[in-house]
């Protein structure tokens, strides 16, 4: 299995939020703590919103690994960005150099935790909850080639529309498909 | 309040004080042995000892930026791809030479020569520590104002700036005729440089905007904010009057003035090093 990947269609996507209420019931994460966030903005010419659903983006070069002082993170060979919660001391690093913000600091638990890519479902044969939650299914997952080949990847176009970090700090494994 | 991450500021201000009182008695230990084999080794031990209490003050503050300080040596893991990691490492080297060196000048300060070697390998471990820190935060792609010289420079300037100031007042202290020749006109010198390289690093972090949205947000964010004002008066502007009193004036200069500046110093690199930090982390999220 090559590195799996989300793809995230901005054209359809009307900001429901199910995706991120499923990650957070799912996953049980603290009060504040929200992995899979839906961004919002506001578009001027036409007047509309648009609505990007991201979490990690499991990157070829992830930033929080390269950075993490006790090893906590490891990429598997399904290209899924595991943290070891046991080993965070909650240093930051990762959040200070993770361009999508993915890892999120727990003031009351002093630890670091981001999306796993429901790597537990994904053992057992399933998809991330995220993706079969949705309603309209914006969010789709597999291999990363595989979606880039199906849906393109025109992700500079994106990243200066909505003013995202450059792909070329992590290289994240996302398809984002632009709002016509 | 978060944002201004306290622990850090104090780790590295201190730290960088420690390293800077270290490299300051090594540069008079090269440019004027006479002095230090004579006066200077009787004069400035303190030093020494306030350099050892303020790295381990550093170091220990360090430990409050995590969840659980006892489970801190296990950020050592990290040294094959962490800077963090390789920083503690560069934290422990310094200290653990520091510790040798505040032994020679407490009970071997007559040994001149291996107070020199010591001194300098102590100042170069020092240097190395510096470096890794502000390495810490250049290499984070993610923050063009970070990713960029002027890391360097704040860092290594704080450093040289307190442990300039902290050696000159003990040198004035100690009131010996040699205080009005050359170890002064070497440490007023050495204030020149470290100021001008500090006015054309804080002016080069304020205007490198590197067409990046942060930076400029950053910028703004460092130039509406009090604490910058803060370092500007506090670092640079109050200690040019003192090089100015020490070099173009005729009289000795008072050692109070000298204790003054260095607080007003202290003050604007912790507000500057607050500055830092805040500047981004005000930031987050990034996306």
């Amino acid at each position: 299995m090559g590195q799996y990947g989300f793809v995230i269609n901005i054209n359809d996507c009307y900001g429901c939020k199910t995706c991120s209420v499923a990650c957070k019931s799912e996953n049980l994460t603290a009060k504040g703590i929200t992995w899979r966030k839906v961004r919002e903005f506001r578009v001027e010419n036409p007047n509309r919103m648009d609505f990007i659903s991201m979490s990690c983006n499991h990157c070829d070069d992830p930033q929080c690994m390269k950075v993490c002082p006790v090893s906590a993170y490891t990429k598997r060979d399904d290209g899924i960005v595991l943290q070891d919660h046991e080993k965070c001391l909650g240093c930051r690093s990762c959040v200070m150099a993770c361009p999508y913000s993915a890892p999120q600091y727990d003031p009351v638990e002093q630890k670091v935790s981001k999306c796993d890519m429901c790597v537990e479902r994904i053992d057992q044969g399933l998809i991330p909850r995220c993706v079969e939650s949705c309603p309209a299914q914006i969010i789709k997952f597999g291999e990363i080639n595989e979606l880039r080949a199906e849906y393109g990847n025109d992700i500079e176009v994106v990243e200066s529309m909505y003013n995202m970090p450059s792909h070329k700090i992590s290289q994240p494994n996302v398809v984002i498909i632009a709002a016509n | 309040m978060g944002e201004y991450e306290f622990p850090l500021v104090i780790f590295t201000v201190f730290s960088q004080w420690a390293v800077g009182i270290i490299m300051a008695l090594v540069l008079l230990e090269w440019l004027n042995p006479k002095f230090m084999n004579t006066i200077g080794k009787q004069i400035l031990n303190k030093t020494v000892y306030i350099a050892l209490v303020i790295s381990v003050i550093g170091a220990v503050s360090s430990m409050f930026h995590l969840n659980n300080p006892f489970k801190s040596y296990s950020s050592l893991l990290g040294t094959g791809h962490s800077w963090l990691s390789r920083e503690i490492i560069a934290v422990i080297l310094f200290n653990l030479c520091l510790l040798v060196f505040t032994y020679i000048w407490w009970k071997r300060v007559e040994q001149d020569k291996i107070r020199k070697a010591v001194g300098t390998l102590t100042a170069l471990l020092g240097l190395v520590l510096v470096l890794a820190s502000a390495t810490v935060y250049f290499s984070m792609q993610l923050h063009p104002a970070w990713n960029n010289w002027t890391t360097f420079a704040n860092f290594l300037l704080t450093g040289f700036l307190l442990g300039a100031l902290t050696v000159s007042y003990f040198s004035l202290k100690a009131n010996t005729k040699e205080n009005e020749g050359n170890v002064m006109k070497i440490l007023g010198m050495y204030l020149v440089f470290i100021i001008a390289a500090l006015l054309v690093t804080i002016s080069s972090s304020v205007m490198m905007a590197n067409g990046a949205v942060e930076s400029q947000v950053a910028a703004t964010n460092s130039i509406t904010s009090i604490l910058f004002w803060v370092r500007v008066l506090g670092s640079l502007m109050v200690p040019a009057t003192l090089v100015i009193y020490m070099i173009v004036g005729k009289k000795v200069v008072p050692i109070k003035y000298v204790l003054a500046v260095t607080g007003f110093v202290l003050i604007g690199e912790l507000s500057g090093r607050m500055i830092f930090y805040s500047s981004i982390m005000s930031q987050y999220p990034w996306f």
